[in-house]
């Protein structure tokens, strides 16, 4: 019986094996599964490095299109890090965004100076607060176009120096001489500290409309230090001092020269600027200071003590050589006779003689004891013999060439003023 | 029967049915497996450390990225073609380019003078005209064939920019007009405009001729023109142009520390027209007849006195003493010192009271022929010091030094 019902259940396990099997061989003919897509995405960190401009490949011909609209911008430090952006060297970026600056900012002023109402007929008081208001506004302005343009530039620029350096033709010849003594890129800084600050000083006055505090004078003091500190941050002590004697010549010693009748040398005429730029401050001249911050009396101390070094550097003899040169009368007649071989001393005594009469003539037409027709013999008298006196001390030959170039303004000296047409009666 | 091999017959029949099953089992799996393709992509990251003050992110476009250097040449032509071509305004390339040329042309002009700069002094102390330093030299004929070959390049350059040569707008228009319409005022700018530019052409013509030709050409001029703008106006409006224009009126708007309205301002400036129209001011004497200026002051004084007694109708005494008053310079300059002291205008109007009476009182010290040349100097030190120590108090520590800078000259004469 036992083993009845063990060989049942084997005979039923082989019935359930039988059916599995078959179950399976039929699933075995079924078609294979779709081949199925998988993507592994790999992270790669590094840091951003700008890369240098010659490293960049040139742009294939079937490169996307570049749009400069791509890069304008309405905000300017969108516009400048974009040109930054697409490698515009920094001329190119400081060209482009000084001249839009200005423009923007000329526009903007303009709006302020447009008045769109009649106002002929408003107060003095009324007007002259308008200017003042309009003076702040400005003033502002030109306060907000600084700080832009220092922000975007990393400098303080002037387009006005810019476009003064940029003047064609002789001016900028005569510049390029004057600040010849250093390279080009300070004396773009020298123009345009010269610039800012001279603006500074002319915004500063028209602010407190020409009338000036102690508090200002203190002000302007200290404008005038950052004017010689930011000049000297670009060029060497020695440039400075060549640049404050070459102010001094330009502005206060155009009569030392040879032509004039001194006998100078370059060295020479060296040392005297430097001289006088010890005794004037010509950097607070060059942005129109001085009249502001020394009083007229240091000023006049000033002239003084240069006078007095100039007669001891050059001697009596030459002193009083640039003495006759400051004469205009002088200069006529030594360069009216330049080429005729007058001697010094015939000159110097015509120049005497010249001078004499024209102070005497002064006088015959202050003297109010005389009347009018005595004034006039008199004054013709001395006419005559100065004449006389003039062509025998230069000789016939150059008291010609004197009278040719001269003539008219001896006889205007030495007459009465010239009488005003009465109008004709109705 | 034989249970025993029947039963091991059918395990072992079970077992091999256990092994074909596991067999097929595992082909099954194999053959159930899907195919894979494994596809590997690399994404860069770029990890930018923080920039808190920094300039906005900046995307250059195109791809690769456009760089400056693809536009750039030795030719400055070629540069504004490239330019325009990426769609750069012409403003702009003309503001870049213009600005290149003038840089390039100085720095020539710079490397052309460098002899000259090193015989500055030496230069300077035989002649001193920097100017005739490079004239008639080979190096101003240098200096004048560049600026020609600039100014052709710039020429050039505004062309191939389609750049207009020089923006030429209308002048502004003037004060006197704006009571027009703007489009009279447009039209009114417009023939000034025109007729400068008829006076610049007349210009070298005039200096060829003589004195009474020159006046008689330049008056037939002025009076067409005054026909032409008479023309676009009509009397009312040319009246008014007419009046702004007149020196009354220049004097009536300068008055300062004078109250009034617009009306009464215009008001005034027709009565002093009128009256100076009606009375013309005596010619000036010879100034060699001194007999003839006693008249001449003579009949000066009774015209200022008739314009007076008119302008104390219009306004009473008071205001007509504000009236002078606000026509003084010096009551300007204290005026604005006043501001700058941030007093009221009144102030001012006190210094200024100051001062008048100490001037009359030394005009008075030294016109009295009964003191002698020393109590007369005395005298009038000591008004200067009174007049001083007043002024002083008046105008306060602060804005002393100032008052003396601006308005004090006067102060130094008054003891002398």
């Amino acid at each position: 019986m036992r083993s009845f019902l063990a060989l049942s259940l084997s005979l039923a396990l082989t019935g359930v094996l039988l059916v599995m099997n078959l179950a399976l061989l039929r699933s075995a003919g079924a078609p294979a599964g779709a081949v199925q897509e998988r993507q592994a995405v790999v992270t790669t960190l590094r840091p951003a490095r700008p890369t240098p401009p010659s490293e960049l490949a040139p742009a294939p011909a079937a490169a996307a299109p570049f749009h400069w609209r791509t890069v304008e911008s309405a905000d300017y430090a969108v516009y400048a890090a974009n040109l930054r952006a697409i490698g515009a060297p920094p001329v190119v970026v400081r060209d482009i965004l000084l001249a839009d600056l200005e423009k923007h900012f000329a526009e903007r002023r303009a709006a302020l100076a447009e008045e769109k109402e009649d106002t002929f007929w408003q107060s003095a008081d009324e007007r002259d607060a308008r200017v003042r208001t309009r003076a702040l506004q400005l003033h502002a302005l030109e306060l907000e176009k600084r700080a832009l343009t220092r922000q975007l530039l990393g400098a303080e620029l002037s387009f006005k120096a810019l476009q003064e350096m940029r003047e064609r033709g002789f001016a900028q010849a005569i510049m390029g001489i004057l600040l010849g003594f250093t390279g080009l890129p300070q004396v773009d800084h020298l123009v345009t500290v010269h610039h800012l600050r001279e603006a500074d000083v002319n915004s500063f006055l028209a602010l407190r409309e020409g009338i000036l505090l102690d508090e200002d004078l203190a002000a302007l003091r200290s404008l005038r230090e950052r004017f010689e500190a930011e000049l000297a941050q670009q060029i060497v002590p020695t440039e400075l001092e060549e640049l404050r004697c070459r102010l001094a010549a330009l502005d206060n010693l155009s009569a030392l020269r040879q032509t004039n009748g001194v006998p100078i040398t370059g060295p020479e005429l060296r040392e005297i600027a430097r001289l006088r730029a010890e005794t004037r401050d010509f950097l607070a001249r060059a942005i129109q200071l001085e009249d502001h911050i020394y009083s007229e009396e240091s000023r006049q101390q000033g002239d003084a003590a240069f006078e007095e070094l100039l007669r001891r550097f050059l001697g009596a003899d030459r002193y009083a050589d640039v003495v006759r040169a400051r004469d205009q009368t002088f200069v006529e007649l030594l360069q009216s006779t330049a080429q005729l071989g007058v001697p010094k001393n015939a000159l110097v005594e015509a120049h005497t003689a010249r001078a004499a009469a024209a102070r005497q003539a002064q006088e015959i037409r202050a003297d109010e004891a005389l009347s009018t027709e005595e004034r006039a013999l008199l004054l013709a008298t001395l006419r005559a013999t100065t004449t006389d006196r003039l062509a025998r001390t230069l000789g016939p030959a150059a008291f010609t060439a004197y009278a040719k170039s001269h003539g008219q303004s001896l006889t205007n000296a030495l007459s009465l003023p010239p009488q005003r047409r009465r109008p004709a009666a109705p | 029967m034989n249970w025993p091999r029947l039963i091991l017959g059918s395990v072992a029949l079970n077992l091999a049915l256990v092994g074909m099953l596991l067999f097929q089992t595992a082909r099954q799996r194999e053959a159930a497996l899907p195919e894979t393709r494994l596809t590997v992509v690399t994404n860069l990251v770029a990890a930018t450390p923080p920039e808190p003050a920094r300039a906005p992110v900046v995307q250059v476009p195109g791809s690769p990225p456009f760089h400056w250097n693809q536009i750039e040449s030795t030719n400055i032509l070629v540069v504004a073609t490239n330019l325009l071509a990426i769609g750069c305004p012409a403003e702009t390339a003309l503001d870049l380019l213009g600005a290149r040329l003038a840089d390039d042309l100085r720095a020539r002009v710079r490397e052309l003078l460098r002899p000259f700069n090193a015989r500055f002094w030496e230069l300077a102390a035989s002649n001193g005209e920097f100017e005739d330093l490079v004239k008639g030299t080979e190096t101003e004929q240098t200096i004048e064939l560049w600026t020609r070959q600039h100014d052709d390049l710039q020429k050039s350059l505004r062309q191939a920019l389609a750049s207009p040569a020089e923006k030429r707008t209308t002048s502004p228009r003037h004060s006197h007009y704006r009571h027009l319409t703007a489009e009279k005022q447009t039209q009114i700018a417009e023939l000034e405009a025109r007729h400068e530019q008829e006076l610049g052409k007349l210009r070298p013509t005039l200096a060829q001729l003589s004195a009474n030709e020159r006046a008689a050409k330049q008056k037939e001029l002025r009076d067409r023109h005054q026909t032409e703008r008479a023309g676009l106006l009509s009397a009312e409006e040319l009246n008014e142009a007419e009046l702004r224009r007149s020196p009354q009126a220049a004097k009536v708007r300068e008055l300062r520390g004078f109250s009034t309205t617009p009306a009464e301002l215009r008001s005034l400036a027709l009565t002093l027209k009128n009256f100076d129209t009606a009375n013309p001011a005596p010619p000036r004497p010879d100034p060699a007849r001194t007999e003839d200026k006693g008249d001449f002051e003579a009949k000066s004084s009774a015209l200022e006195a008739r314009r007076r007694a008119l302008l104390l109708a219009q306004l009473g005494e008071q205001r007509l003493a504000t009236f002078e008053r606000g026509s003084d310079p010096r009551f300007h300059t204290l005026l604005k010192l006043a501001r700058r002291l941030e007093v009221p205008a009144a102030t001012a109007s006190q210094w200024l009271t100051l001062q008048t009476t100490a001037q009359d009182q030394a005009a008075r010290t030294r016109q009295d022929a009964q003191l002698s040349p020393e109590a007369r100097a005395v005298a009038l030190v000591a008004i200067r010091v009174a007049t001083e120590q007043e002024l002083r108090t008046a105008v306060g520590a602060r804005g002393w030094s100032a008052y003396q800078r601006h308005a004090g000259d006067w102060l130094k004469q008054l003891g002398q």
